[in-house]
């Protein structure tokens, strides 16, 4: 068997070694992301013998379907052409739909509806800007852990609480929460707080970051509390007074 | 076939995993070993060993490198690996899940900033450990996809 011989090609100044992969054949396989796919079963064509006398009885049973099929067809054709036609009216019911963010989110825009829990009715529609910043991920995990730390009355161990921060922090670099994230931080909240990551708590992220970023909290700080609220039950007055401390301030 | 970026061995990497173990509650760094290479243009990364790195403090949610100690790394380097580059650095998160925090973003920018140098994150507490690498893209960051080898006993 020849042995291939590695090929030694310059990149950026280093020695690289052409060399391929370990393939299937040297190793097993113990993990891997993403996940191999399975091997493709191949199924070998068996040739089909089959006599002259079968092909033509093959072709009666053909050409007698297509006869019985056509016949059926102008029958039908004739008694439609007899009867009157009847028209058919179709109404159109409309219908409401309410859109909540969903667990993948586009990387530019997130729009997010904010429901009266009164009348479960839709009051209001922002579109909130998804600006990446250095700070600002900083800024939204210290006033969501502010906001869960006001909600479970300080009843929390502290490092409990930085676990969420530093996730959600380092979550949020980007200004996006992709899937694996979103998953990680439920189990998170989940573990630690006994919180789920629903679609209330992921609009009440987003629309802290985009406060953050925009410089608008002062602004937005109402429509936060009315998220906070719905998201994780804290008061909006309690909310309003836990991000006025953490770089807002309450317009009531 | 899916291109894998970053190819490791079952053994390496239970080996790390048992480090990250032994640190538990507290965070463990070090650096991964091994060469970057490349097949019909495009790159490839192979993992063969791992250098636990000398801490000057460590918790649950932190590890500092003690970087006056960063010639033991070297000659541990030369002596286990010659002929061998650090191609990344791992850490734990124990219990805090699998993702690159805002200091890991700016650690790895700082040391690793040339791709394809990766980033592994191990999870000891979960059973099985959970563990993910992580690329560095323009805005922050991305899994890396990888395979982990079994060699086949002799």
């Amino acid at each position: 068997m020849s042995e291939r011989k590695p090929r030694i090609t310059r990149v950026r100044g280093r020695k690289t070694v052409e060399r391929p992969p370990p393939s299937i054949g040297e190793y097993e396989v113990a993990d891997s992301w993403p996940p191999l796919s399975p091997v493709p079963q191949v199924i070998e064509r068996q040739p089909i013998h089959r006599s002259d006398g079968y092909r033509a009885r093959a072709l009666y049973v053909v050409i007698a379907i297509i006869v019985v099929v056509a016949i059926w067809l102008g029958v039908i054709l004739a008694i439609h052409g007899l009867l009157p036609i009847h028209l058919h009216t179709v109404t159109v019911t409309p219908t409401t739909i309410a859109i909540y963010p969903t667990f993948t989110l586009p990387k530019a825009t997130i729009t997010t509806t904010i429901i009266s829990t009164k009348t479960s009715t839709i009051t209001k529609t922002v579109t909130i800007p998804m600006t990446p910043s250095i700070s600002v991920n900083l800024q939204v995990a210290n006033a969501l852990t502010d906001l869960i730390r006001k909600t479970l009355q300080g009843n929390i161990e502290n490092w409990t609480m930085d676990s969420v921060k530093y996730l959600l922090s380092g979550f949020l670099y980007d200004g996006e929460l992709e899937e694996f994230e979103l998953k990680s931080l439920n189990e998170t909240l989940h573990q630690h707080l006994n919180l789920t990551l629903d679609n209330n708590l992921i609009a009440l992220i987003m629309a802290l970051q985009s406060a953050y970023s925009s410089g608008n909290l002062n602004e937005e700080i109402d429509d936060i509390c009315k998220l906070a609220n719905h998201a994780l039950g804290i008061s909006e007055k309690d909310c309003r007074s836990v991000l006025s401390q953490s770089g807002g301030s309450s317009r009531s | 076939m899916v291109w894998y970026l970053v190819h490791t061995y079952e053994d390496v990497l239970n080996r790390l995993i048992d480090d990250c173990r032994r640190m538990m509650p507290n965070e463990t760094v070090g650096y991964l070993v091994g060469d970057i290479y490349q097949w019909r243009r495009k790159k490839w990364l192979e993992i063969i060993g791992f250098i636990p790195a000398p801490v000057q403090e460590t918790d649950r949610y932190h590890a500092i490198v003690d970087k006056s100690r960063m010639g033991e790394i070297v000659k541990l380097l030369d002596e286990y690996y010659p002929d061998k580059i650090i191609v990344g650095w791992y850490h734990s998160h124990p219990g805090h899940g699998l993702f690159l925090s805002d200091l890991d973003i700016r650690s790895h920018q700082a040391v690793f900033g040339k791709s394809p140098h990766v980033a592994l994150v191990v999870d000891p507490t979960t059973q099985p450990p959970s563990y993910a690498f992580f690329l560095l893209t323009g805005k922050g960051y991305t899994r890396a996809s990888y395979i982990v080898w079994r060699r086949q006993h002799e």
